[in-house]
């Protein structure tokens, strides 16, 4: 994982930038995205529900599914099931693609990433490592490129407020 | 695309169950160098001898810097590796994850070693909290709850 913040300001940005270019993206469809992004990380459940104490019941148990891309979209499907919106599949799925994306780019140990189409194939693909998820900088370049959006996105709201009065 | 309660809920369900076979069946996944998926420390601490001569990648935190010893931790148990050949030299307390080959069941031999110190984990905590308290606020601005149909509206009203 690189850390949430990197993954959440590239969503942010990413859907930002959609909804100029298509009507139908509004402001909360960035957030979908934004909520996507995160979805691999809840392996993080671990911090909480050790695996090794399921484990320790007997019984052979992982995350990692979570952190592939069937995983996570099984769970932006379920999410999908409480939010009335007819994008918010598309959308909380494009964010979680977004995040194995940055993810296949993390600096790993072995060089090669992880299993991201498991179960469908074991591969890992060699990882190029460009950082670390402790790294501060990932997070300074995407806070410096969606402050860039943000600001676009507040004048082209104010013309656009402008030009309906 | 939005059915029914009943239908929500038994979509629900049944994804949440494949889910966790997932879960289950990712568990009993032996390591398999040839797909890249070596022993980690969980292996390391499930069976001593068994990875002994093959390739590992593990994550611990370090314990001693002379001799470079980390202590892997899985489900509350722990154990002490010494790395050799490790071409950097990190403080005691730093997060290392280690590639390498297990030499004896103490010690790896370090082809490949990335350490953090811990404060960039404690960064990393930091701001992914950040993060995830900016989503809960758009969420809080952008969406209602509605209790009778157990979904997330829109808020009409909502400014961004």
């Amino acid at each position: 994982m690189a850390d949430l913040l990197t993954h959440v300001l590239l969503a942010y940005s990413l859907g930002t930038v959609l909804s100029w270019r298509y009507d139908r993206i509004e402001k909360h469809h960035v957030t979908l995205l934004m909520i996507g992004a995160t979805l691999p990380d809840l392996t993080r459940i671990g911090l909480i529900i050790d695996p090794g104490y399921i484990q320790g019941l007997g019984l052979p148990f992982s995350y990692s599914p979570l952190h592939t891309i069937l995983g996570s979209l099984i769970v932006a499907f379920i999410i999908t099931q409480f939010v009335n919106d007819e994008l918010a599949f598309p959308i909380i799925g494009s964010g979680a693609l977004s995040h194995h994306l940055l993810d296949s780019l993390l600096l790993n140990a072995s060089g090669y990433s992880y299993p991201l189409f498991w179960p469908v194939s074991s591969y890992s693909p060699p990882t190029p490592g460009l950082y670390l998820s402790t790294d501060m900088w990932p997070a300074l370049v995407a806070g410096a490129y969606s402050l860039v959006i943000w600001m676009i996105d507040r004048k082209k709201l104010k013309s656009e407020l402008t030009l309906g009065e | 695309m939005l059915a029914t309660f009943k239908h929500r809920l038994a979509v629900v369900i049944i994804l949440t169950a494949i889910l966790i076979s997932l879960f289950v069946w990712y568990g009993s996944l032996e390591p398999d160098p040839d797909v890249h998926r070596y022993p980690r420390a969980e292996d390391l601490i499930k069976d001593e001898e068994k990875y002994v001569g093959q390739e590992v990648e593990v994550g611990g935190r370090v314990v001693s810097t002379t001799p470079l010893t980390i202590e892997i931790e899985h489900g509350g148990d722990t154990r002490e590796l010494y790395i050799t050949g490790a071409d950097e030299e990190p403080n005691k307390n730093d997060r290392v994850t280690v590639f390498g080959t297990l030499e004896d069941e103490n010690t790896i031999a370090a082809s490949e070693i990335i350490s953090r110190p811990y404060i960039n984990y404690l960064y990393m905590y930091a701001v992914s909290v950040a993060a995830a308290l900016w989503i809960l606020f758009r969420i809080s601005r952008q969406f209602r709850w509605d209790m009778e149909r157990s979904l997330f509206i829109k808020r009409e009203d909502q400014d961004g």
